[in-house]
């Protein structure tokens, strides 16, 4: 069994390459863990509730006049922010799937071929499939 | 020019499964309904054929879904996406040392060309 790592900044991608009693196991992970958690906590606890804690009762009461917003605010920006790091959340896993799907599949490829031709298979399978940058 | 109002409704990802899982219960709930419940892969698969998409990453996604990679957590749920995406699959054959080495080079091309450094284990 062989395992590969490719751990750069904020991601870590693991292709695990498995051969016994006549069968070949590829398998390949991306652990997002790491990313969700800097982006919900710098996003929704970070900005909401600093902004909404920090800013919204004081305009709420001093401002607006009212007790009912200043309790609103802070959760009415603990939401945005929600919404907006699971937008945000969603756009780069999807971004990354694509990649990591093209990878998978010319991994998968290339082992088949290396199992059809008796690990004599070729390298020149066209242009290296991208890998989304790292962010 | 072309009357948008003319052309076949394309179905998006959770209509296609909500359809095709409705169509099941319909079935199944017919008096007269013989087949057992369910789709096999196999009928999948004609499905799949008969929609354009290659059966190969139908088994693939079968083999995918009875491997639970894709059971959604409570974090999933939170994030609202996957937290690990896993992609995996068993082949017939096994790969000999040399094929090792092939693929060895194959990633590391594919992830040197965007700066990542690989590092392979034997284990």
């Amino acid at each position: 069994m062989w395992r590969a790592e490719s751990a750069s900044k904020g991601r870590t991608i693991q292709i695990v390459v498995t051969s016994r009693d006549g069968h070949t196991l590829v398998r390949l992970e991306e652990n997002l863990t790491q990313l969700a958690s800097g982006l919900f906590a710098g996003t929704t606890i970070g900005f909401g509730v600093g902004t909404g804690v920090g800013i919204g009762p004081p305009i709420g009461l001093n401002v607006l006049g009212s007790m009912l917003l200043a309790f609103a605010a802070p959760v009415g920006m603990i939401g945005i922010s929600y919404v907006a790091s699971r937008a945000i959340y969603r756009a780069i896993v999807r971004h990354r799937r694509r990649a990591i799907d093209e990878l998978f599949s010319r991994t998968v490829a290339e082992v088949e071929a290396s199992i059809a031709s008796g690990g004599t298979a070729r390298l020149d399978r066209g242009p290296p499939a991208a890998l989304p940058p790292g962010s | 020019m072309t009357d948008s109002t003319n052309l076949p409704r394309v179905y998006g990802e959770k209509e296609i499964g909500l359809i095709l899982k409705r169509a099941t219960e319909i079935q199944q709930a017919e008096p007269s309904a013989a087949t057992p419940p369910g789709i096999t892969l196999a009928e999948l698969e004609e499905i799949a054929a008969e929609a354009g998409i290659d059966p190969t990453y139908l088994r693939r996604a079968a083999l995918e879904i009875e491997s639970g990679v894709h059971k959604h957590s409570f974090w999933t749920k939170l994030v609202g996406e996957e937290l690990m995406l896993v992609r995996e699959v068993t082949l017939s054959g096994e790969l000999p040392d040399s094929g090792f080495e092939q693929i060895v080079g194959v990633i590391q091309s594919l992830s040197r060309e965007h700066g990542h450094r690989v590092c392979w284990v034997e284990a």
